[in-house]
């Protein structure tokens, strides 16, 4: 079944349009969620609380992009539950590595400033825009879905060494972009 | 800013990127859901659907639950890949394939997603074809001449294609289409595939078979209607290939043949049992009628038609042909139709300005009014429109010029695609869309050539592309290389040539064509060559630059510092590989790089190995190039019982390395066929397979070198076994296929350990051995089967040269260069490694010598100040050179080279470096060395106008002297007020504010770790008449002027200064001059040489205000006797020395006038000399 087909299934109210989105995007769902909250049971909640929020939003909501529109959602709700529970659960979430790597970008300064999260995700955006495509790749999936180093070398077929040195390497970039951009 | 926050951020970064990064597969899915995960999935409880493939017309039915079935359509969605790498999906599958299948998770939707994620092109989306897979697109792709090339959809009217690798190719060449439908011909079985590469699994036709078992191939299939297809194949018994056409019913299985001479071409079916066809040898329209098995000529066409423009409507053939009816006319071409039911000739278009047609099946299209108009019309050319005039249209700069010839190649509803008859060799191709009107360019970019290859002589002087002379099992002979005309050999630091069929070769010269050689082996893969500093010599740019390794080097453990030293390059499969040593300096740690490149030089992955070097036997590859390896063991090269080898695989990203290293290697030869051949510690000959090792030789003993070719090694014999005569090395061969192999001594050499194996050369098809004997300088080229000496090449002894002499300057000369060259970069480039590094600044230095000492004192100097950190484009060449007698020689070297500062700000120099070599032994070595400055050194000539100001100059460094006649205009300026959180100035601020006309730097200041901040005197400061630092009770070394302007330089308490009557003062030493006299003992006066600056003042009054330049390559900076020198030659009576280094500099007029001690510019201060400006 293809995204446009699935839409209209959610437009017409039909229930099988959460079945097939489960079908269709069930394990990318879990994956994301499960990167972010490293526990099982809360990945598959959060799988179903996807599917919720998407009969929800569908319609009057009509993603261009299916996939991101779903990746994006998940991410979202795994975000917020991890925010919330992640005072008791630090088991085998990626979330407590990547925030520690990502000091490399905020520098040693880590108060809390007031700052427009959508105007630094703009920024962020920009900066990806600069990157080379692979590398682009490895860092959304690392700061984005929360993936592993080994999943992310797994995926792209390439060393962890690699991954890990073209992490650090852009998340230096980033800084000096953010430096430039005046959010440092 | 919290990371938190950046991580939230993320949310809004674009869906594009989002979807982009999509993980290829779900993660630990399997392993990690919990029976409640299950049970959620089950409650969904979606229904199989089915699902019709785009092409096929079969069913694919995707089920999420049944496990059998998942790991079926896993193996066939494997099997479907494998046969190509088009990128991540083969990878992905292979990983999953790996994975343990644990648990039914209830996303198993997950493969067919992927296999339908994908087309077998490498993009998404349905593919069209247009014309025999000539052109092709889908949702994300355009892809030309096959597929062999492919370039996004983008937007843009120009856009870059690339080539696909050469194993996609392959697999290309086994796909066909019939305008709709793919097939895949594997043997002389043809299957229909779709989108995806997914065969059906019975062959949708079958080449009957030819009972002798010739090979048969594929050409074409078309389609004429819903079940019946032309089918055109080829059988190739022998040399001889014969074309084979037939009309096969897919509905009955039936076939029926076409003649095959001529062998015909476009096809259109007229009725059942008859069809139209151009035969490809005439030109001619023939009808064949199957039931008669008639072929009946329709049309004859007097001269070739060109790209089969024909086309049938409504039982008219319309057709572009030469004119028939008058041959006086000669190429001109005719437009006519002719009835196919009456044989009618008429002609539309008499005399038609275009060379062919095509249709989609419509409208026609080509090309008009001189190839500049592409049009549009129906046949019978009413009302021709054109699509776009390429007269008037933005052509982009690339294709301008380069199209002679633009023709319409074939077309659907949303493209046209037309060919290109370029007159370069350029690879490009245009796409017209009918939806935009807009064309589209495309085109290749071209390898880089090396530039010496532009005037048609390559790097040698010689023409034809440079190829390595000869191979051996793991890669190519870096100093043997061959083009058109001669082999070229580096032999010792030199580079010789040898006509092809040897004898005594001559020396090149180190320059060729402007260029310098490489005293050091070039790096080859093969194909592409590179230098040693990674410059391409021949071929295209698959390997990055010494920058670009740079960046991609793990920067936790290596710094910008570290040298990179390329060792070889290997052309593996489709990819690339480069193996590198680094040197860290800053933990003298040493690392094995080995790099996996694609072909255009994005690294693919990067494998670090920390080791220490002299373990490291060297990479190679197998035979078939199809795997890199390398090899350890505890010495170096030569191959020994005792010894322990081991041998690993450096995977290719995505591969697993499962190569097992021989238990009981001690020797290694090769690794072929999957076999490695090696020899144990007991010195036996063994081989192993499949893990399974066996000894096929006993008591070989050891050799130096080895190669296996056509199933004979080959190797150089130690003589420490009972084979061969104890003093000799001798070229054995042992016959592999052999019953009982044996070895055979095919030639002697006299010379114990002196001769090695270089490998083989392949002389159209016939092998000849190369071998080099080192002690007597010769290279021979065995025949393999007759096993004589072929040819030799004899490297020229530089001693028997008649002409000695010559070769002596060439030698000093070669070594005036090479120190200069060295020496420049030592004081340029900023790396403190380099200090450990000095030795190859030494070996062009005679111990004893001046130079000796003194470019150690400067490049110390250099090297602790972090001076400059970058030079470019330098120049040397040699100026002049006389020889002495013939122990002596005197050599001077111009150099011009730039500075590039830390802020980005170039600074250019030049200067000429006069060297005293002497002999030292047998090599000429430096003893002494002076400077002097370029005629355009300085660019600061505009404030030399003033008479005040004059150039200074001595044997290694210049400056600038600036003489103050009246000394009541000279004082003390100050940054403000003192302390640790006061910066200081620098002087030309100081200046500035002050007013002055001229100011240079004064006083020390405190400099921890030589970062300090300028903001704080050392000793005592005293500025127009005011003690603004210092103690009075403390004794300073004071440098300052009185109120009767007279300069005082000495020891003295802040109390007797104010006493003295002192105006302006700082503190600094040591003092040079008084009373006219020196007042430094030898030691302190002959102390190293840096920038400096110093004031004194002459019997008349007149004040002294000196700096000298330092840290350059052209100025290398001033001992302090120097100073002393100039000092008193300009009639000085008192003179001091002031704070130098980093800090010494002149301001004139609001411009410096020295060039800059560092690259940050001059450091702020504490005080300056000001000269007020001429009342």
């Amino acid at each position: 079944m293809n995204d446009a087909d699935l839409l209209a299934l959610y437009f017409a109210r039909d229930e099988r349009a959460s079945n097939e989105t489960y079908r269709k995007f069930g394990g990318y769902c879990y994956t994301i969620a499960n990167n972010i909250l490293g526990s099982d049971p809360d990945a598959e909640e959060c799988v179903n609380d996807v599917l919720l929020r998407l009969w929800e939003k569908i319609p009057p909501a009509k993603p261009d992009n299916f996939y991101a529109y779903i990746a994006t959602i998940t991410r979202n709700i795994a975000r917020n539950r991890y925010r919330k529970e992640n005072a008791q659960k630090r088991g085998g979430s990626e979330t407590p590595l990547a925030l520690d790597e990502l000091r490399d970008c905020t520098g040693p300064d880590t108060v809390e400033q007031e700052l427009d999260s959508r105007a630094l995700g703009g920024v962020i955006d920009k900066f990806l825009g600069t990157l080379k495509e692979q590398h682009r790749i490895i860092f959304v999936q690392r700061y984005w879905y929360l993936c592993s180093v080994e999943d992310i070398a797994e995926d792209l077929g390439i060393s962890k060494s690699n991954v890990t040195v073209t992490l650090m390497r852009t998340r230096l970039k980033l800084r000096n972009y953010l430096e430039k951009e005046g959010f440092l | 800013m919290k990371p938190e926050q950046l991580l939230d951020a993320m949310e809004h970064i674009s869906q594009d990127y989002i979807s982009e990064a999509k993980p290829k597969h779900e993660l630990h899915q399997e392993s990690r859901v919990e029976p409640q995960a299950r049970s959620a999935a089950e409650t969904v409880t979606p229904q199989p659907t089915q699902q019709k493939s785009q092409r096929s017309g079969k069913d694919i039915t995707m089920s999420n639950h049944s496990f059998g079935q998942r790991i079926m359509t896993g193996v066939i969605a494997a099997a479907a890949c494998a046969v190509f790498v088009g990128g991540g999906i083969f990878i992905a599958m292979q990983a999953r394939q790996n994975r343990p299948e644990t648990a039914n998770s209830g996303f198993e939707n997950s493969e067919i997603k992927e296999i339908t994620d994908r087309n077998f092109l490498g993009g998404e989306g349905e593919i069209h074809v247009m014309r025999d897979m000539e052109t092709m697109y889908d949702d994300t792709n355009f892809y030309f001449s096959r597929g062999f090339y492919v370039a996004p959809r983008s937007s843009e009217s120009l856009t870059e294609m690339r080539e696909v690798s050469e194993k996609q190719k392959e697999y290309l060449s086994h796909v066909f289409a019939d305008g709709e439908q793919f097939y895949f011909a594997d043997g002389n079985a043809l299957y229909r595939m779709d989108d995806h590469g997914k065969r059906e699994d019975t062959p949708f036709f079958i080449i009957p078979e030819y009972a002798d078992g010739t090979k048969v191939e594929f050409s074409s299939i078309d389609r004429l209607n819903n079940d019946t297809y032309v089918i055109r194949y080829l059988d190739i018994p022998g040399d001889t290939v014969n074309a084979h056409s037939c009309r096969f019913n897919a509905a009955n299985q039936k076939t029926d043949m076409l003649p095959g001479d001529p062998v015909p071409l476009d096809f259109y079916q007229e009725s059942d049992d008859s069809l139209l066809y151009r035969s490809a040898d005439s030109g001619d329209i023939v009808r064949y009628t199957f039931s008669t098995g008639e072929a009946e000529t329709v049309f004859t066409d007097n001269h070739e038609m060109i790209y089969a423009s024909w086309t049938v409507r409504n039982d008219q053939l319309y057709l572009l042909a030469a004119k028939t009816d008058n041959p006086e006319n000669g190429n001109l071409n005719s437009y006519c139709k002719i009835d196919l039911a009456t044989g009618e000739y008429t002609e539309i278009n008499a005399d038609p300005d275009f060379d062919g047609f095509i249709t989609d099946g419509d409208k026609l299209f080509t090309v008009v009014n001189a190839d500049t108009q592409l049009v549009c019309t129906d046949p019978e050319w009413t009302a021709p429109e054109t699509l776009y005039d390429f007269g008037t249209a933005e052509i982009p700069e690339r294709f301008r010029g380069e199209m002679q010839f633009k023709m319409p190649y074939c077309a659907d509803e949303n493209y046209i695609y037309l060919r290109v008859d370029a007159n370069a060799d350029l690879d490009r191709e245009l796409l017209f869309d009918r939806k935009t009107g807009k064309m589209l360019y495309f085109y290749l970019p071209v390898s880089d050539q090396s530039p010496q290859e532009t005037d048609g002589t390559n790097l040698f002087g010689g023409t034809g592309a440079i190829r390595p002379a000869c191979m051996n099992n793991t890669g190519y002979s870096m100093f043997f290389f061959r083009d058109d005309n001669y082999y070229y050999v580096l032999f010792g630091n030199q580079w010789y040539r040898f006509a092809p069929d040897g004898g005594s070769g001559e020396p090149l010269p180190d320059r060729v064509n402007g260029a310098g050689l490489p005293d050091q082996r070039f790096l080859t893969d093969g194909e592409n060559i590179l230098t040693t500093n990674l410059v391409p010599v021949t071929g295209g740019k698959m390997y990055p630059s010494t920058e670009e390794i740079r960046s991609m080097l793990n920067p936790e453990t290596h710094s910008d510092n570290d040298f990179i030293n390329p060792v070889s390059i290997f052309h593996v499969s489709d990819k690339y590989f480069m193996f590198l040593r680094t040197e860290n300096p800053e933990d003298n740690g040493t690392y094995k790089v080995f790099l996996w490149l694609d072909k255009d030089g994005s690294l693919l992955d990067i494998i670090e190995e920390k080791d220490p070097i002299e373990e490291f036997g060297g990479c190679f590859t197998d035979v078939e190039n199809e795997h890199m390896y390398y090899w350890c063991s505890g010495a170096g090269d030569v191959q020994h019982p005792g010894q322990s080898v081991t041998i690993r695989e450096l995977p290719a990203p995505g591969q697993t390395a499962d190569y097992q290293t021989p238990t009981d290697c001690a020797g290694f030869c090769c690794i072929s066929g999957g076999k490695t051949l090696y020899l144990n510690a007991n010195g036996a000959l063994c081989g192993m397979e499949d893990g399974k090792q066996s000894i096929l030789l006993e008591g070989l003993g050891r050799f130096s070198s080895s190669f296996v070719l056509n199933d004979q090694l080959y190797y150089m014999d130690m003589a420490e076994n009972y084979y061969v005569p104890h003093d000799s090395n001798s070229l054995m061969m042992i016959d592999l296929n052999a019953a009982s192999p044996y070895p055979v001594v095919i030639m002697q050499s006299e010379q114990k350990n002196e001769a090695g194996l270089l490998g083989w050369t392949d002389n159209g098809g016939h092998y000849e051995i190369v071998l080099m004997e080192t002690a007597a300088k010769r290279i021979l080229f065995i025949d393999s089967e007759t096993q004589s000496i072929i040819r030799e090449l004899q490297i020229p002894n530089a001693s028997d040269d008649a002409d000695n002499a010559s070769d002596e300057d060439e030698a000093i000369k070669s070594r005036a260069l090479d120190a200069t060259n060295a020496f420049i970069d030592y004081i340029t480039n900023k790396n403190e490694a380099a200090a450990e590094n000095l030795s190859i600044l030494d070996q062009y230095l005679l111990k004893d010598g001046s130079a000796y000492e003194d470019m150690h004192n400067i490049i110390g100097d250099v090297i602790w100040n972090n001076a400059y950190t970058k030079r470019l484009d330098r120049e040397m060449s040699v100026t002049n050179l006389s020889m002495g007698d013939e122990n002596t020689g005197i050599c001077d070297v111009h150099f011009d080279y730039q500075l590039i500062h830390e802020d980005g700000s170039a600074q250019d120099n030049s200067g000429n470096i006069r060297w005293t070599f002497v002999k030292d032994g047998e090599e000429w070595k430096a003893s002494a060395y002076s400077l002097s400055p370029s005629d355009n050194a300085n660019s600061t000539a505009s404030a030399q106008q003033n008479k005040e100001l004059t150039d200074v100059s001595g044997s290694s460094f210049h400056g600038k002297l600036l003489k103050i006649k009246d000394p009541s205009r000279v004082y003390l300026g100050v940054s403000g007020s003192f302390g640790e959180t006061d910066e200081g100035k620098q002087v030309k601020e100081m200046a500035a504010e002050y007013g002055a006309y001229a100011a240079i730097n004064a006083g020390g200041f405190e400099d921890p770790d030589g970062i300090g901040n300028g903001g704080t005197p050392l000793g005592i400061v005293i500025s127009q008449g005011k003690l603004l630092w210092g103690d009075l009770n403390e004794t300073y070394d004071l440098i300052g002027f009185d109120k009767d302007n007279v300069l005082h330089a000495g020891s003295m308490t802040g109390k007797q200064a104010v006493d003295l009557g002192i105006r302006d003062a700082v503190s600094y030493s040591p003092i040079l001059i008084a009373d006219g006299k020196s007042v430094l003992n030898e030691t302190e006066s002959n102390d190293y040489r840096m920038p400096r600056t110093a004031i004194g003042q002459t019997a008349d009054g007149t004040v002294l205000l000196l700096v000298i330049e330092g840290r350059q390559a052209d100025s290398l900076g001033a001992t302090n006797q120097e100073i002393i020198d100039i000092m008193l030659e300009n009639g000085a009576v008192t003179a001091a020395n002031l704070t130098g280094g980093g800090c010494s500099h002149m301001i004139c007029n609001n411009e410096m006038v020295t060039a800059s001690p560092t690259m940050n510019g001059p450091r702020k201060l504490p005080d300056c000399w000001l000269v007020a400006p001429e009342s």
